[in-house]
Formats: structure tokens, C-alpha cells, sequence
């Protein structure tokens, strides 16, 4: 009973590596850093549409914020053949390693949200993101000018994200640069590092507005962490609309749902508009044509926009949170 | 015993179980799966599996004495971060790549020493001992490196996560070589027979004459020695040392130990179990991906598999008694 059993199981798996295999279609590997946020889900959903459009089909990879993961996913993308990589990637050093397994296996690397720099013996075809050290100053430059134009004096709570992603530090010398220029209306009162962890910018936000009373300002790397901020202001008694007494400015990142809906409500003055669909998009149109063989020029780094009170009615709807 | 009894018996034993399941997952995985039985895969499945049963081989042991090691993860990324800092003193890169891998090694011996020595000089509970030295020693990889990645590994430390020799990735014969030392030490050694014992009742070990503490001590000095070789393997491969290297490694590490059929009472279980243990979430996790299976339903499935097993194993244990 036991031998005919194995020699089925042998049977079928003889069988199984010579015959029923899919019949051959172009695919994209995509992997991602993380689909716990809308913001991840605004560039999946430009990816999405894409693999539609293009009539592609897609092979999705989550790695959970695990470096390590993401660069295995890449390596059985790989074996299974994909003719392209699109990566939002979790870390910028431990990436060129699928950088150069791409380069080694001939199949084009396109990074989309986080910018990366090809090396010596990792070569990236393309890329797109958003230029966030620009579109940061471009941020703060605005609020600068909100602040001098209504006698503020801005006292920063900074929730900074992991400090292994280029768009954080990025965010943070933008930041830094205008602060600089407005030595006399800017401070940084505090900084807390929060790795993208609700939990940790709720408790940093909550003990920070607890130790420094002065805070009128909190600068968020992603509105990610606008939950996390509001529990933290509504805790300390200072979650209250732009104007009123003990209104605490609030400055988020990228445009997401609860972003709109706070700014809606006249709670939060401005928004660091990223356009993570088109990301998403033009990312794997981009994949494909150059897999295909045509040549693309250097990468992208797109501007993003300035969601503020006096736009909103008609820039909102440019922001994913918006889709 | 019967022959035909033994054959059963073997089988329904959680190793044999895995086993059997394994090779029947991977039957239909080459059947049904489209490209699982590429080379190309199939090499990726044994490479990626070699860091999660060298962490396991690690964690069999401390399973024996039914205790746990939470600070395996720890000892990743604080090990790799270190480690990479070391290999960036200027000098001679194979020196220096030699140098970072001993210094990676004797860190993770150390917190296995800690653990060890709070286990039983204090008599603390290994999951207290092992979840204050994650936290503490995690906690310094992060402060260390403001949880930034430290990069610019040398090329020769490459080697060992992405070099071959004969054609074969290196991990697959580091691996190899541990699974082959863990199971000659545990089945062939007077140490191995002490493990099961003190496993087994500390009380008619210490009885018998063995060194119940020094035995103790020993299992967690494994612990943390294999994970250091893991975090030198991941390092090594990733280029780059993460203060959060394998942090989401340590349910598949339990996993694969409680699926290899380790009890978690402790005084049983195998290094061969805990392997094939391994390897089965690995190809579970290979096969689910190329099936486009979104990763929570993997994670569900993961999670069922080993309250199968576990159930399994409370059966097995309540007939044999």
C-alpha cells in the first residue's frame, strides 16, 4: 500500500515538472515596504491600475518593514521569472544586494518612493519619488511666512520617522534648512523618533506636550502618525480649531484621509501633498517599457504640492486621501 | 515493538509528521505551483531557510529544558550593527571581515552567557531572563545607530551569505555543517544525554549526579552562539548591519522548532525535527508567495499549522503516558 502510495506521489511529481505549466505573460515584480497605511495603499492602487492598463500581470510582495524579507522576495521574483522589479524598498543599503541580483539575472530595477543611487555594481534603470527635501522646504518656507504674517512664534515638536528611510532624513535637513533662515520665528523644541511606530509617537507626542507646554507646532513625517498626534493634543487639551486659544499648528505629511478630514474641519493649517498614485503608476509603466528595451532618461523626482486652508477646495482633490 | 509498529510510530512522532508533510506539500507545490520546482527557486528556498534553522537548531535547545529565548533577535541586530562597525575600521578587508564575524560570534556567546547565568544563578524564568536581555540589548542597537542601517560591509564578508563553493551557496553548507554538529552533540554526546535528562525532571538529574545548572547554562550559550552565526549569515547577505535584523523572525523560529516536534514542556524533541520544522515554514512561505497568497493569510496559515502539530503532540505525549 505504502509503495503505491509513493509512487503516485513520484508520478504526479514527475509529471508536474514537465507538463502544466501557465502559458508564458509578461510580469512585474512589485515589492513593497508595507501595506499597514493608506499611503501604501495610494501607490498599490496607481500599481494596481497600471497592471490593468497595461494588461500586465503583477506579482505583489510585502515585506512588513523587514529588510531582510524584502531582499528574498526579490530573489524569488527572479526565479519565477518577472521581467521587471518596481521596489518601494525598506532599506537603502541592504537593497543593492537585490539591486545586483536584478542586474546579475538581466531584469530592470525601478524604485518607486524612496530615491536610489545606482553604485559601482548595482545599477538601478529608473526611479520615481517625490523630492521631499524640496517639497519640505517648500512646506516650511509657507508655514514661515503664515507664522510671521500672524506674529507666531513656532516652538516644533518633530516626529521623525525611521532613520533608515532617505525620505526621512531628507524631510528633517528641508526642515532644518528653513529653520535656520528663520532662526527668529523657529525652534525646535524637541525631537522624537517614533520608527514608524504608533505606539512610540503617541507616547513621545503625549510626554513631550506634557514636558513643554510652549509646543504650538508639530511637524509629522507622515500622517501615518496624525492618529497617534491628535490622541496625544486631545489628551493634553490642545487638540482645538486653527484660531482658538491653545491651538497647536499641525503640519502632516503626504495627504491621506484623516489629513482632509482634519483639515476639513479647519484643525490642521497645511499638508505636504505627495502624488503617490501617479508613483505607483508611472513606476510600472516605466518597468515594462524598459524591460521591453526602451530607453528611459535620468529619474524623477516629482514635486509634490502645498495643501493649505486658502487651496484646499480645489487642491485636495490631488491628494490620494481624496481617490 | 512490531517493525509495522515502529514504522507508525516513527511517523506520528512530530519529526515524522513534518516529514511526511513536507514531502507531500512539496509533491503537489511541484504539481500545482508554477515555477516552484525551478533550480533557480529551489536554491532560493534552501538558502533562505539556512539563517531560520541555524536560529532554530539554537532554540531547540533551549526548548529542552521547556524554556525560551527571546533574545535570539536581539543578539541579530545588535550583533549586526556591531559587527558591521568593526568591519569598517580601516585595514585589511579579509582581516577585517574576520575580525567582525569573531566579534559578532562572541557577542551572541556573551548574552547567551547572560541568559544563562540569570537563569541559574538567579533562578529567573527564561522568558523573563531572555525577554529583559531583547529588550535591553535591542534597545542599545537602536540608540547606537538612531536606528539608521550601517553600510559599506567588506566584499570578502560578502562571501559568506552570497559567495558558493562548488556551485552550492555557502549558507547551505554552514548550515549543513551546524545541523550535523547540533544533532552529534544532542543524540551522540554525554552533554546530550544531560540535555534530555535535565530536560526531562531537573530534580532526578541533580539526583543522578549530572550538572543540572552548568547543562542549563550550556543550552543558552548555544542559543545565543548559533544566532550569531544566523545574524552573521543575514548580515552578510543583506550588506549591511540593521538594528532590526530578523525581528520578525522569532514566531517562525518557535514555529519551527514546535512543528519539528519539540516539546515545549521540554525533555524531547530532535535537531532533524527542528530542521525539516524549518524548512517546512520556508516552503510554506515559497510556495504561498508564488501563489500571490497575501502574506496576513500566510501568517494564518503559519499559526494553524503549528496549533495542528502542538495539538498532535499533546496527543501523542497523553497516549504514550
Amino acid at each position: 500500500m505504502m509503495k503505491k502510495v509513493i509512487a503516485i506521489l513520484l508520478a504526479l511529481v514527475v509529471l508536474g515538472s514537465f507538463g502544466f505549466a501557465a502559458p508564458k505573460k509578461v510580469s512585474i515584480g512589485i515589492a513593497l515596504d508595507n501595506l499597514n497605511d493608506p499611503f501604501w495603499l495610494g501607490i498599490k492602487k496607481g500599481i494596481d491600475t497600471a497592471g490593468k492598463d497595461l494588461k500586465v500581470d503583477l506579482v505583489i510582495r510585502t515585506s512588513e518593514g523587514d529588510a531582510v524579507k524584502q531582499n528574498s522576495q526579490i530573489d524569488d521574483m527572479i526565479a519565477q521569472g518577472v521581467s521587471a522589479v518596481v521596489c518601494v524598498y525598506v532599506d537603502s543599503k541592504s537593497i543593492l544586494q537585490a539591486v545586483k541580483a536584478c542586474n546579475d539575472a538581466n531584469i530592470p530595477f525601478v524604485y518607486c518612493d524612496r530615491t536610489l543611487d545606482s553604485t559601482d555594481d548595482a545599477k538601478v534603470a529608473w526611479g520615481i519619488a517625490t523630492d521631499n527635501y524640496a517639497l519640505t522646504v517648500d512646506g516650511w518656507k509657507f508655514m514661515a511666512d503664515y507664522a510671521r504674517k500672524n506674529k507666531m512664534q513656532l516652538k516644533v515638536l518633530e516626529l521623525v520617522g525611521s532613520l533608515s528611510d532617505e525620505n526621512v532624513l531628507k524631510r528633517s535637513d528641508g526642515f532644518k534648512e528653513v529653520m535656520d533662515a528663520n532662526s527668529d520665528i523657529i525652534e525646535l523644541v524637541q525631537q522624537v523618533p517614533t520608527e514608524w511606530n504608533l505606539e512610540k509617537a503617541l507616547a513621545g507626542a503625549t510626554n513631550a506636550l506634557q514636558a513643554h507646554p510652549e509646543i504650538n507646532c508639530v511637524f509629522m513625517h507622515s500622517d501615518y502618525l496624525l492618529g497617534a498626534t491628535i490622541s496625544a493634543l486631545r489628551q493634553a487639551g490642545r487638540y482645538v480649531p486653527i484660531g482658538k486659544k491653545g491651538h497647536v499648528a499641525v503640519m502632516p505629511y503626504s495627504g491621506n484621509k484623516a489629513s482632509l478630514a482634519a483639515m476639513k474641519d479647519k484643525y490642521v493649517e497645511m499638508c505636504f501633498g505627495m502624488d503617490v498614485y501617479k508613483e505607483g503608476y508611472d513606476s510600472v509603466k516605466a518597468a515594462l517599457e524598459i524591460s521591453q528595451g526602451k530607453t528611459y532618461g535620468d529619474p524623477i523626482l516629482d514635486a509634490g504640492f502645498i495643501l493649505s486652508q486658502a487651496n484646499f477646495a480645489q487642491t485636495s482633490k490631488r491628494a490620494y486621501g481624496a481617490f | 515493538m512490531g517493525a509495522k509498529k515502529l514504522v507508525w510510530s516513527r511517523l506520528f512522532s512530530g519529526a515524522g509528521m513534518s516529514l511526511v508533510f513536507i514531502v507531500v506539500y512539496c509533491a503537489f507545490s511541484v504539481l500545482f505551483v508554477d515555477k516552484f520546482a525551478n533550480p533557480v527557486n529551489l536554491r532560493n528556498i534552501l538558502v533562505q531557510s539556512a539563517d531560520l534553522i541555524i536560529l532554530s537548531c539554537g532554540m531547540t535547545f533551549v526548548f529542552m529544558n521547556g524554556g525560551i529565548d527571546f533574545s535570539v533577535t536581539a543578539v541579530l541586530g545588535l550583533g549586526s550593527v556591531l559587527g558591521a562597525q568593526v568591519m569598517k575600521i580601516p585595514g585589511d578587508p579579509l582581516v577585517m571581515s574576520c575580525v567582525g564575524v569573531a566579534f559578532m560570534l562572541l557577542l551572541g556567546l556573551a548574552i547567551g552567557s547572560l541568559n544563562g547565568l540569570t537563569v541559574t544563578l538567579l533562578k529567573m524564568p527564561s522568558f523573563i531572563a531572555t525577554m529583559a536581555t531583547q529588550l535591553i540589548f535591542s534597545g542599545l542597537a537602536l540608540w547606537y545607530t538612531h536606528s539608521a542601517t550601517i553600510g559599506g560591509v567588506p566584499k570578502p564578508f560578502s562571501l559568506i551569505g552570497r559567495g558558493k563553493l562548488f556551485g552550492i551557496a555557502m549558507p547551505i553548507f554552514i548550515m549543513i555543517a551546524v545541523v550535523l554538529a547540533c544533532a552529534f552533540i544532542l543524540h551522540r554526546t554525554v552533554l546530550g544525554r544531560y540535555i534530555y535528562s535535565v530536560g526531562t525532571n531537573h530534580r532526578t538529574s541533580r539526583i543522578s549526579g549530572i550538572p543540572v545548572k552548568r547543562t542549563i547554562f550550556k543550552l543558552f550559550l548555544f542559543s545565543g552562539g548559533l544566532a550569531a552565526l544566523s545574524g552573521v549569515i543575514m548580515t552578510s547577505r543583506s550588506g549591511a548591519g540593521m538594528p532590526g535584523l530578523g525581528k520578525s523572525l522569532l514566531m517562525d523560529v518557535v514555529g519551527a522548532v514546535v512543528i519539528g516536534g519539540t516539546s515545549v514542556t521540554g525533555g524531547s524533541g530532535s535537531i532533524l525535527g527542528t530542521a525539516i520544522g524549518a524548512m517546512l515554514i520556508i516552503v510554506l512561505n515559497n510556495s504561498l508567495n508564488l501563489l500571490q497568497v497575501e502574506w496576513y493569510v500566510i501568517n494564518a496559515l503559519k499559526g494553524a499549522m503549528i496549533v495542528l502539530v502542538a495539538l498532535l503532540g499533546v496527543m501523542r505525549d497523553a497516549k504514550n503516558r
